[in-house]
């Protein structure tokens, strides 16, 4: 078949919370260049999943990345002082954008953070690739000196997605990133995601409770149930050939 | 080209607690270069067929062997990696139903199939322009988002969007729905060029007189249970 | 008569602690080391920490200069030059060039300081990423993990902002390539002075209970983009005194509203006044 080897790659993730058991032993991968939608109503897990992708969780399981340093471990035994590296791979877009932002710093001032993480000293090179990434987001560049808590929820998630970018880390996760945004603003921005990863290629993991914004981007869905996975395949199959009663229920309550 | 062997296709309503059969029993062959005709009563799963080929519905029985330049595959049991592959390389489909994507111009959606090949971006969007054009898309349109217009027009994006590359094998599923004369004509005449290269096709249409000297063989499918399966299935 | 306190005022355990602290110091230059900071007959935040180091390392041989923003007459410079004096019998002076040890706050003094001398500063707050980050043990996890990134993003975004750096004294340091220390609040002015120095400088913090240290010829070089290079205060006037403006000025603002200025380093004014030939300064 097809020679390939998923960039992201969870196996058997549990979590609990106390005597809540949010996640009983998930998987998945991760394919390069592909949009991995992750679709789940409240209670699925789906957000803690996420955020244990992050590392911003403990959990048991395993979590491989392949790049070059990390093949083969598993990002979960990792302690803390590990992470750090591990997390200049990885890139989150939040759904509340005071969680990824500087709200009072200036907009560009957010894009750079990563870079400077990076070790980038050069002033030039960071205003430089800041509004290169900024651009990318189709973020209007004379806002680039306004502070997120100036600008509109949609503005501000463009300026989370161009700090992802600015990044260039190998996967990006979204969470949930068009609530509070309208239907046409919600559209345009996921348009700006389709067309990134075109054109730059890039592997991205949207978790979201809504199929229509997973419809637009996602190319494979899974679905989470309580914390398992119950379905999973091609984005147009599992909204148009849903299997599980879940998935059906999901569905079916969209129209 | 492809060779499909018995293939059945059942819905498990849960909520209803009924299964439904959408086809079953399919068995047929196409060569490169052949166009069948798909046949039937309404429901009796013409459009499920070519669903479940392009692996929009996943089969529920039988076998659906594909030629591809890397091997053959069965497409019932393939895995959804390959899918994703077959359909930007090997594979086209059509129905009336355009992705909505609010903010792509038509020039662009009907280019990405292009720019997924790699070609530059100009020249893809040069040829979606002349394609589309030669589909009767008005010139002030191509520009435009396809969410603003008429079915017709937007069914003229839809198709442009399939027929741009030269796929081996392409499912029509009534293509030529909402669309006025001369864009049928235009579509039999690019039917007929992605015949003579090569192109399988397996296709539904409404008016068979749209494709009159281009169809080699139909095949008929029987109603296996009438169902409107669009309201049941929740599927659009 | 019995004496009444150990020799420099210190018992001998606490003199221990505090040496041993100190070198420990002195091995992670610009890390700060915690120390069980004792009561002294100063109140917190007039200089306790730099206190016990001088007082711990002082000796009858020594010779000690104590300044307060360049005044070796104010009246806390004054008074704690007494106390050590008092308790330790070693010689007192105003000459930086004379001095064993000089405890200062707030300044370097502009005359270059030699091998084997001991510089101790007085901080108030050691931790420098304390306006970025709130939290103590996420500071001290940042510090380990050698990520100041905050602080260059605050100062990105002041570049952005405002064309330049805002910060004005106690500039963040990068010492020995590894640790970013809070250099007191001495001005910018002096900041160079301690690249590459070949005296010894000690910094305490008594309120806060740390010690840190930058041994001789260490790297001691001021957060700045590579293309926005650290500068020193432009100095805006001249001593009223001696007509001077190559080394740092007090600005003394008059009751007309003026603003007068005069050397800040009272030890080389003195000089410069008399006639006595100063030492060499650093370079510019």
């Amino acid at each position: 078949m097809l020679e390939e080897r998923p960039i992201l790659q969870v196996r058997g993730i549990r979590k609990r919370f106390g005597d809540r058991h949010a996640l009983k032993g998930v998987s998945l991968e991760l394919y390069p260049q592909e949009v991995l939608g992750i679709v789940g109503g409240s209670g699925s897990g789906k957000t803690t999943l996420l955020r244990i992708l992050h590392l911003e969780e403990e959990a048991e399981g395993e979590y491989f990345l392949n790049v070059p340093g990390l093949e083969g471990r598993n990002l979960l035994a990792l302690d803390r002082y590990q992470v750090p590296e591990v997390r200049r791979w990885l890139a989150m877009v939040y759904q509340d954008p005071s969680r990824g932002l500087r709200m009072d710093f200036a907009s560009l001032t957010s894009v750079v953070e990563p870079l400077i993480l990076k070790g980038e000293r050069l002033y030039e090179a960071l205003v430089a690739q800041g509004l290169e990434a900024l651009e990318l987001a189709d973020f209007p560049l004379e806002r680039a000196g306004s502070p997120p808590k100036e600008l509109s929820q949609g503005q501000r998630q463009r300026v989370q997605i161009a700090k992802a970018l600015a990044k260039k880390p190998l996967v990006i996760l979204l969470d949930e990133p068009t609530t509070g945004l309208d239907l046409l603003v919600q559209a345009t921005f996921l348009d700006t995601l389709r067309t990134l990863k075109r054109r730059l290629g890039l592997s991205m993991i949207l978790v979201s409770h809504d199929l229509s914004v997973i419809r637009m981007v996602a190319d494979r869905i899974v679905v989470l149930y309580e914390g398992e996975v119950v379905e999973e395949g091609l984005a147009d199959q599992v909204l148009e050939d849903p299997q599980h009663p879940f998935t059906q229920e999901l569905v079916g309550a969209k129209l | 080209m492809l060779e499909v062997i018995h293939l059945e296709k059942r819905f498990w309503l849960h909520r209803l607690k009924r299964e439904v059969t959408a086809f079953s029993g399919v068995n047929l062959r196409l060569e490169p270069g052949e166009f069948v005709l798909l046949e039937g009563a309404n429901g009796a799963g013409k459009s499920s067929l070519l669903r479940c080929l392009y692996r929009t519905y996943r089969p529920t029985g039988g076998e659906a062997w594909l030629r591809t330049p890397r091997g053959r595959w069965d497409l019932a049991r393939l895995g959804d990696r390959e899918v994703l592959w077959v359909r930007q390389n090997v594979m086209g489909y059509v129905s009336q139903f355009l992705d909505p994507r609010p903010r792509t111009t038509a020039v662009d959606i009907v280019a990405e199939p292009l720019l997924w090949q790699g070609l530059d971006e100009n020249q893809a969007r040069r040829k979606a322009a002349s394609l589309l054009l030669d589909l009767g898309l008005r010139p002030e349109f191509l520009n435009a988002f396809p969410y603003g217009f008429s079915g017709g027009e937007r069914q003229k994006v839809n198709l442009a969007r399939a027929l741009i590359r030269d796929y081996r094998l392409l499912l029509l599923d009534e293509p030529t729905a909402s669309l006025d004369a001369e864009a049928r004509k235009a579509l039999r005449q690019r039917l007929e060029d992605l015949k003579r290269a090569g192109t399988a096709i397996l296709a539904v249409f409404h008016h068979p007189e749209d494709v009159e000297g281009l169809v080699d063989r139909t095949y008929p499918l029987e109603a296996a249970e009438y169902v409107d399966l669009r309201s049941e299935a929740g599927s659009p | 008569m019995r004496r009444r306190y150990s020799y420099a005022y210190l018992d001998p355990v606490t003199k221990r602690e505090i040496r041993r602290k100190l070198l420990k110091a002195v091995a992670i230059p610009g890390y700060q080391v915690p120390f069980a900071s004792r009561e002294m007959p100063l109140a917190r935040g007039w200089g306790t920490g730099a206190l016990q180091i001088t007082l711990s390392l002082i000796g009858p041989e020594d010779t000690l200069k104590v300044i307060d923003q360049g005044a070796d007459d104010s009246v806390n410079a004054v008074n704690i030059r007494r106390f050590v004096a008092q308790m330790t019998g070693a010689k007192t002076t105003t000459d930086t060039l004379e001095a064993t040890v000089i405890q200062s706050r707030h300044r370097i003094p502009e005359e270059r300081l030699r091998e084997g001398q001991v510089l101790v500063l007085q901080v108030p707050i050691p931790e420098p990423l304390r306006y970025v980050e709130p939290s103590e043990a996420r500071a001290r996890e940042l510090h380990a993990l050698g990520d100041y990134s905050l602080l260059w993003v605050d100062l990105f975004e002041d570049h952005l902002r405002r064309g330049l750096s805002r910060m004005g004294a106690a500039y963040p340091v990068l010492v020995h390539g590894r640790y970013v220390m809070d250099p007191s609040p001495i001005p910018r002015w002096d900041i160079p002075k301690m690249h590459m120095a070949p005296h010894l400088t000690l910094l305490g913090a008594g309120r806060e209970k740390r010690l840190y240290a930058v041994p001789p010829y260490t790297r001691v070089e001021p957060l700045a983009f590579a293309d926005r290079p650290f500068t020193r205060e432009p100095i805006l006037g001249r001593c009223r005194r001696t007509g001077a403006n190559h080394v740092f000025l007090n600005a003394i603002p008059q009751e007309d509203g003026r603003v007068e200025y005069e050397i800040s380093d009272q030890g080389y004014l003195e000089k410069l006044i008399k006639g006595v030939a100063p030492g060499p300064l650093y370079e510019g």
